[in-house]
This record gives C-alpha cells, structure tokens and sequence, in this order.
C-alpha cells in the first residue's frame, strides 16, 4: 500500500513539473477549434490556415 | 504563414485590444475557456478574474493542421520574442549583418526589445576561411572561444550553446585538440530579468551588454595570436502594457 501511494505521489509530482503544451506533439493533429473572432465571425482554425500554415499564438489575456 | 491569437477574452475585450494595438488578424475569443480545454491549456491555478485563463505559449501547424512546432516554457511569465520564434522557423531569414573590415566575427540577436520575461539569444558568428579553425573549450594550449558578459541587473544569461566540435589531430607536435570550423556560431540565452526593475519601467530603456570576447584563430598553416576584444549589443526593455480594456467589459 505504501509503495503504490508513493507511486501515485510520484507521478502528480512529475505531472506538476511537466512544461506546458508538452502534450502538443509534434506530428499531431489539434482538436477542431470554433470560435468567434474579434469581430464576432464564427471561426475554425481549419478556415484560417494559410498555404504555410498556421501559427497558433495562445496567450493568457488582453486585458489585464 | 497565418497568425491567429486565442484567449479566454470576450469578443468585446478583444476588440477593443485589437483597436488599440493595429491588430488586424484574428484573436479568437474563448470566453468560456472550451477550446483551451480541448488543447489542454487551461492553467488549473487560474480563480476569481483569472479562472479559465491559458497557459500561454506558440504552436506552428503546417498546412494540414498538424503540429509541426511548439513554444512553451515552464513560466508563464517566459516567453520567446517574435523574432527568436522567427529565428527558430525560418533561420535562412534571419539578419545577418556584413562582416566588418579586419574583423574575423560578428555579433547579431535573434530579438533586440521585449518586455520582463521575453526571451532571446546574443550570437557570435565567426565565417571561417578554409582551412581555419577555431579552438574550443577544453584544451589548455590554445585560447579557447569564449564570451564573458558583465553581469546586469535587468538581464539574465543562460549558459553559451556552443556548435559541436571536432577533433584535430597536431601530429607533428602530438596534440589532439577539440576545434571548430567552417561557420561557427556561439549564441547566448537572454532573458529580461523578472523584478521590480523591470516590471515598474514608465518608459523604454534601452541598455548595453557588455562582454569579453576571447579566441584563437588557426589555419594548417599559420597560428595567429589569441585574441580579446569588447562586444557589446543593445537590448531595449519596453514596459509592461497595463492598459486594460473599458470598464464593463474588463474580466470581474
């Protein structure tokens, strides 16, 4: 019992150093995302990529 | 190549931010944070005003939609410059700056201003003739390439990324030693130092980082004396933007 909850404790302590985003694999595909720009046109990252493709800027806010 | 940002701003708040800075592609409001959730990216320590919030970062999807590239860094308050995240895509478009006359290196950064906790790199290009070659670290003969920068209260280094060496074989004197050749590259992690300093700026500074750089050139023919000399770049630290959008529409 003690073995199998430091086994736990150990994996939610690497889960809490994990960077961010580290589970956006290269080679993946993003889940389809919708969502109304700033002018309110309902948008789907798959109408907005360019023949280059798409650079996704994820940020925390624009306001504050 | 498109850029589109996503937030768990309201449309309203986006648009207004968008005005304000000349933004013209789009901003995705995610009001209700769902897309960041379907990505994984709602940082779980967000409350009050900031519940929902995303743990920032960059993702480069090529044109099928597939992830070919992400930026994330372990702090939200980290981020890469626009022009180091250009660096690292497109290196063939970086600026690279003439050689100077007599000179056998020059010094460029891959971003020159940024705001507390951007991120960029200092770099030292020495395009090396034929046959020339550059000591690296490790030997004790030779001066090796090295670059110490004077300490700064608004910046931090990371450790120099040096490119892989070979090793030369001095047969008639029976040495080994670690070199480097062709177009050399030393590049140097900066950051913008996360303190009072720079979070309370009014008004851009713009600062000189100063270092010595040493090295040694030699050809299989001719040894050149070891070499010291003052580098110096100019960074430029902007304030932080604490507009915020017009009551009403601000996050409560």
């Amino acid at each position: 019992m003690r073995f199998k909850v430091l086994f736990l404790w150990s994996l939610l302590t690497l889960a809490c150093w994990a960077t961010p985003g580290e589970h956006l694999k290269p080679g993946t595909r993003l889940p389809v995302i919708e969502e109304p720009d700033q002018s309110g046109i309902i948008t789907t990252l798959d109408s907005l990529k360019g023949p280059k493709g798409t650079l996704l800027v994820v940020f925390r806010s624009a306001d504050w | 190549m498109k850029i589109v940002g996503l937030s768990y701003d309201s449309r309203e708040i986006l648009s207004d931010f968008a005005r304000r800075k000349g933004i013209d592609f789009p901003l995705l409001a995610d009001s209700d944070s769902s897309s960041l959730d379907k990505l994984g990216l709602v940082n779980p320590e967000g409350k009050g005003m900031t519940k929902g919030v995303a743990l920032p970062g960059i993702l480069v999807l090529d044109a099928d939609g597939v992830i070919r590239e992400t930026f994330f860094e372990d702090s939200y308050a980290v981020r890469p410059s626009a022009g180091s995240v250009l660096a690292s895509l497109y290196p063939e478009t970086a600026v690279v700056p003439e050689l100077p006359d007599s000179q056998d290196y020059r010094l460029s950064q891959t971003g020159s201003e940024g705001i507390a906790g951007s991120s960029w790199e200092l770099i030292v290009e020495f395009p090396l003739p034929p046959k020339a070659h550059l000591y690296a670290p490790g030997n004790t003969s030779y001066q090796p390439l090295q670059l110490t920068l004077e300490s700064n209260p608004f910046l931090e280094f990371g450790e120099a990324r040096y490119p892989e060496s070979q090793v030369l074989e001095l047969e008639a004197i029976g040495e080994s030693v670690p070199v480097f050749s062709h177009h050399v590259a030393l590049k140097i992690p900066l950051k913008i130092a996360l303190n009072d300093q720079t979070k309370t700026l009014k008004a851009p500074l713009d600062i000189k980082v100063k270092g010595v750089l040493q090295y040694q050139i030699c050809t299989d023919k001719t040894c050149y004396l070891p070499q010291q000399h003052e580098v110096e770049w100019t960074v430029t630290i902007k304030p932080l933007d604490r507009e915020r959008s017009p009551e009403g529409e601000r996050h409560q």
